[in-house]
């Protein structure tokens, strides 16, 4: 809603430009998800970005990231695509690349000096047959662990864990004070949200990206991964009994307001966090990863599907134009949370917590790509479903559970 | 045989077989192309390796291979068994004995029925709301009653009857109605006999009521089982499919694999077995009925 109150045409600003901008005005109707308080502040700087250099939003916001993806497939199917469409950078994008439906952004964008500002990773991550088909709108942090310095102080903890048995020791300390020591949303994507923090730290780059990327049975069934899932399962016991179904920001606010210890979320989080006007390092800290040493990437790109009208082509340059112009990425990110995609973005008065993550997201040596980057939404799936089960079901051995682990991505095509 | 003699009953057959056809065909066409056409279509497409696209290359009975080698499949299906016979068999009994209740003369009839018969009026995704607080830990019926024992939709063994529960709730008014109508339907003279006889009530509808009324409690119960096939909405509302996939059913996982994991080919060997299984039901109550004589 109120991303959709904040995409009226300002009538003041459309007078002093003078009657020709309102008719000639470029249309755009944009499916996402960003349907939180927070992240519906984020898109309004978009829309108004756009709105201010003659386009017209359109706002077609679909609550749930899986139900907007469907709708904005369909709608492509049915041959009614919208403008432009929020994906994740990664596999989601390769069949409608292949089958054509999708307008390489060559076509759309003056000059090709933003890839070159772009990480190199990214770069990659949305081209297809050498034509970049996406723009890489922010640079998502997805293991950020948030803890509350108000539950954490009365339960005596002075200082943030920084490694498993001090990671223990807090969670049983904030458990025996009562407060909640796990805010989980009991949702399958982030019970493995929870699980892939939990193997970057345990694995570290070159284990997570073995993992992942390589699919090494050797890894998958080694002790190092065992390890990740059994303390993946000694997580159950700090959750409490409303977690299953919970939604993000419901699990966010057992943080932000004190009730629990600690979350596990990407930066998106922090968007709620700003919100409620909490302080970092006041009220809350965040850490990236446990030990503040490996960032978990993953982006939001921006899509266009074969228009059909050169107008609606023309909104579509005009879009383009507005989520790669630097200051918009800037501040559509200063709403979110996460980076912008464009390295040449300022980023100085970002959230402090994502200032510090920026040098660990941008090298190299400490990012790995989340799941989403690299397995197909097929694979993604099952490996959600072997997480939750897992995560459900507290007879099941981690043995197994990494069994079932790595068939699922042997088996994978 | 049939055909011949209908013809003679009728004035000018031929003229009005014409009409009665005109009239037909709209429905016709639609019925082939709309249903028989969709369902060719995605049983065609489950034997392909189309993955976001409905497009994609001939690759024989690969996808049925990998969706019986697929967990989540094998747990939905385990699922439904446990969701149908407990959805089945609750509605049944709840069903029928509210029928029979009513069926004794009750005062205030139609009010209890409307009562009874309104959580029927009601949407899956509301029933599924409504249970959902119900059962929720914290504002529920465990905070209502005090200490433990409703956090069912969070125990993997019980969340599934506690859907079967929630959707029992809301069929039980339709068996009742059925059942009602039929049994209104009996000779009076049988229950007259019956009360001479110094029969006991109870066993009035057990020896000899009910047995009268087989008919309806067949279609009942074959209604029951189809809409046990694809419930889906329920069960998205309480649990979305878990804890774990502990709920996961067949449509879900059909929805699932359609618009969010992106295999349109795996979605549509799930929806052909779900076809097969609703054909196979339809088939044996067919014979049921058939073997019964109606």
């Amino acid at each position: 809603m109120l991303a959709l109150t904040a995409c009226q045409p300002d009538p003041q600003g459309s007078n002093t430009a003078g009657s020709s901008t309102r008719d000639t005005a470029l249309p755009a109707d944009v499916v996402h998800s960003w349907t939180s308080g927070g992240e519906a502040k984020a898109i309004a700087a978009l829309a108004d970005a756009f709105n201010a250099r003659g386009g017209a939003w359109r706002d077609a916001a679909v609550a749930g990231f899986d139900n907007a993806g469907a709708l904005g497939i369909n709608r492509m199917v049915g041959g009614q695509p919208p403008s432009a469409m929020a994906f994740v950078a990664g596999p989601a994008l390769d069949d409608l690349a292949e089958r054509g439906m999708l307008t390489p952004i060559g076509e759309l964008a003056g000059g090709r000096d933003w890839q070159s500002q772009l990480p190199r990773a990214l770069t990659a991550a949305v081209t297809r047959g050498g034509q970049p088909m996406a723009v890489p709108l922010n640079l998502h942090e997805q293991s950020l662990f948030f803890w509350s310095r108000a539950v954490l102080a009365k339960s005596g903890v002075t200082r943030v864990p920084s490694n498993w048995p001090e990671f223990f020791a807090t969670l049983d300390a904030v458990q025996a004070q009562g407060a909640i020591p796990l805010a989980l949303g009991g949702q399958a994507w982030q019970e493995s949200t929870l699980f892939n923090s939990v193997l970057a730290s345990v694995l570290g780059k070159s284990g997570y990206e073995k993992v992942y990327l390589a699919r090494d049975p050797a890894t998958i069934l080694g002790p190092g991964f065992r390890q990740a899932v059994e303390i993946f399962g000694r997580l159950r016991r700090y959750v409490d009994a409303n977690a299953p179904g919970r939604n993000w920001n419901d699990a966010t606010q057992l943080v932000i307001t004190d009730r629990a210890a600690l979350l596990v979320m990407g930066d998106w989080a922090l968007s709620e966090f700003t919100l409620a006007a909490k302080a970092p390092e006041v009220d809350f800290s965040c850490r990236v990863g446990l030990r503040d040493d490996i960032a978990i990437v993953g982006s939001d790109v921006m899509a266009f599907p074969r228009a059909r009208t050169e107008a609606a082509r023309r909104a579509q340059r005009l879009l383009v134009e507005v989520v790669l112009d630097p200051q918009v990425q800037h501040e559509f990110a200063r709403r979110l949370g996460p980076l912008p995609a464009r390295l040449d973005a300022p980023v100085d008065d970002l959230h402090p917590c994502m200032r510090h993550a920026a040098g660990l997201m941008r090298d190299a040596a400490t990012a790995v790509p989340t799941p989403y980057m690299t397995l197909p939404p097929d694979v993604l799936g099952e490996i959600d479903d072997v997480i939750a089960e897992f995560w459900s079901d507290p007879a099941m051995s981690a043995e197994t559970m990494a069994r079932r682990f790595a068939d699922v991505l042997r088996t994978a095509t | 045989m049939k055909a011949a003699m209908q013809h003679d009953r009728r004035a000018s057959p031929m003229r009005e077989r014409m009409v009665e056809g005109l009239f037909i065909a709209p429905a016709l066409v639609l019925t082939l192309v709309v249903f028989v056409g969709t369902m060719v279509w995605t049983v065609g497409l489950s034997f392909t390796s189309s993955r976001a696209l409905p497009i994609g290359h001939w690759v024989g009975g690969a996808q049925y291979v990998r969706l019986w080698h697929n967990a989540r499949w094998t747990a939905s299906v385990e699922n439904l068994v446990g969701y149908a016979l407990a959805y089945v068999l609750l509605s049944l009994v709840a069903g029928v004995l509210l029928a029979v209740l009513l069926d004794r003369q009750a005062r205030f009839e139609n009010a209890w029925r409307t009562i009874f018969f309104y959580p029927y009026a009601v949407s899956m995704i509301v029933a599924g709301l409504v249970w959902q607080w119900l059962l929720n830990p914290a504002v529920g019926l465990q905070s209502l009653f005090g200490g433990a024992g409703f956090a069912w939709l969070s125990n993997p063994r019980l969340a599934i009857y506690a859907v079967a529960l929630a959707g029992a709730w809301q069929s039980a008014g339709l068996v009742m109605v059925i059942v009602l109508a039929a049994l209104k339907g009996i000779d009076p003279e049988i229950r007259r006999a019956a009360a001479l006889d110094g029969i006991p009530v109870w066993r009035t509808y057990v020896s000899l009521l009910l047995p009268q009324v087989r008919g309806a409690l067949v279609a009942a119960t074959l209604l029951l089982a189809m809409a046990a096939a694809r419930v889906y909405d329920l069960v998205v509302a309480m649990t979305n499919g878990g804890p774990g996939n502990a709920t996961e059913l067949p449509a879900k996982f059909v929805m699932a694999y359609l618009f969010v994991r992106q295999n349109v080919g795996l979605a549509s060997a799930a929806a052909t077995m779900m076809l097969l299984a609703v054909a196979l039901l339809l088939t044996a109550g067919w014979a049921v009925r058939r073997a019964m004589g109606r």
